[in-house]
């Protein structure tokens, strides 16, 4: 009686994650071979509905739809269409938000920036959950559509100075943001304050101590220098060596704590801020402004030695690929 | 079991996977259910366990390969596959991949080169 039970509910087990079209068959089917089995090589019922394994695996192998969302063949496109779509989404959100705060009468930042983070991680999920099922639909219903041609352009094979260590753009691309912080931090500190427009007069509030900023000028401005040098020198390196991995990580390390000192040294964050914030407006009450400041400077040093490590850290494992014989790196 | 016997068992494995669909085609040179099947396929050594083999049957009955129709023998139902047209058509033809494949694997292994260059 009991292998009689174990006998229906193992077949059970397996039936019920099929198609309903299917079940009554394979139900006869799975019955006659455990019978067979039991009869034919004097198996008792428990040894045989072992030997035949687990139900659920047992039911995979009638599956013959794919068990994933997105298939290997569309996940290159999917990621890339998420990605931008995601881009295109915050950007947009972005300004959209900016505009709306300018426009709002009772405008308080603590508010905006919760309301800010809010907004962008709903639409955040939006964007995923849509991208995700039309990716779902196309893998399901028309999957040829991901079918690649798998004749090969040569002409479109990635260029090898991609893989050089001083990618051009990006050597330069960070020295002109090093022009433009040299430029900021030298001829006009007050952009980096926070600006208020009242009937057509623009007053700010700086984001920084002026003395304390004045202080620190010099830091900075070595920073900058070290940083120049930095990559103009990498531009010239065509390959992973000993050489460019002592240039690279000297001053990346003596550039970036030079950037950070100041903001443990001194006391960097002007003061009147709150106040200032409550004259603008911007917030009201006991908010403090200051202490946002001092959170996002802390994430910005904890970024650069987080940034700076994962470059250090890849270099070392490129130098060491591209050197594999060379136990001097 | 160390890793490297459980590397080669699963490469065995791998190896009888690509060969199954013809073992299975072959076999079927009458009708036979399931379970004969499976009894007939291990006669010849060739391991199968009945969680593979009905689910293929399945599946090439499906691709049109086989054809089946339930008997009842000594008052117990069996469902009995036999071939198709396209099931013989596919046969011959994976014998004759599967001849040319043997031949090759049988250079190689000998380290004969017939390629012509």
């Amino acid at each position: 009686m009991k292998d009689k039970q174990y006998k229906a509910r193992y077949i059970k087990a397996v039936t019920k994650q099929l198609p309903l079209e299917q079940r009554a068959d394979i139900e006869l089917e799975l019955n006659s071979l455990i019978d067979e089995q039991i009869e034919q090589e004097n198996k008792s019922v428990e040894s045989v509905l072992k030997a035949l394994g687990h139900p659920k695996k047992f039911a995979q192998n009638y599956q013959t739809k794919p068990r994933y969302v997105i298939g290997p063949k569309s996940f290159d496109s999917y990621v890339m269409v998420l990605k931008l779509v995601l881009m295109i989404g915050f950007i947009g959100m972005s300004i959209a938000l900016v505009v709306e705060a300018f426009m709002m009468e009772d405008f308080n930042i603590g508010s905006f920036i919760l309301h800010y983070i809010g907004s962008l991680m709903a639409a955040g999920w939006q964007i995923f959950g849509t991208i995700t099922l039309i990716f779902f639909i196309i893998e399901r219903f028309a999957k040829d559509v991901f079918d690649e041609d798998e004749t090969i352009d040569l002409d479109e094979l990635p260029e090898l100075e991609q893989d050089a260590p001083s990618k051009k753009s990006e050597r330069v691309f960070n020295i002109v943001v090093l022009v433009i912080f040299f430029v900021i931090v030298n001829v006009n500190p007050s952009l980096l304050s926070v600006f208020s427009i009242s009937n057509g007069n623009v007053a700010f509030a700086p984001l920084f101590d002026e003395e304390a900023f004045h202080q620190a000028k010099i830091f900075f401005n070595i920073a900058i220098v070290v940083g120049l040098v930095r990559n103009s020198v990498l531009l010239y390196f065509q390959s992973y060596n000993k050489a460019y991995l002592t240039i690279n990580f000297s001053l990346l390390i003596v550039g970036n704590l030079l950037l950070v000192l100041p903001f443990i040294v001194f006391d960097m964050i002007n003061n009147n801020l709150n106040e200032q914030m409550r004259v603008f407006g911007y917030t009201s009450g006991d908010f403090d402004f200051e202490h946002i400041i001092g959170l996002g400077l802390y994430i910005f040093i904890i970024v650069i030695i987080i940034t700076s490590i994962i470059e250090i850290m890849s270099d070392l494992k490129k130098v060491y690929y591209h050197n594999p014989c060379d136990s001097s790196n | 079991m160390d890793d490297l016997e459980k590397l080669l068992e699963s490469l065995k494995a791998e190896l009888r996977r690509g060969t199954l669909v013809l073992s299975v085609l072959v076999a079927l040179n009458e009708p036979e259910y399931g379970y004969a099947l499976v009894q007939k396929l291990n006669d010849y050594h060739f391991e199968v366990e009945g969680n593979t083999l009905y689910p293929l049957l399945r599946r090439l009955e499906k691709q049109g390969l086989l054809k089946s129709v339930w008997k009842t023998d000594d008052g117990k139902p069996k469902k009995y596959y036999t071939l198709t047209s396209e099931g013989e058509f596919m046969r011959d033809a994976l014998k004759g991949a599967w001849n040319e494949t043997n031949q090759v694997m049988c250079d190689l292994m000998k380290g004969e080169n017939n390629i012509e260059r």
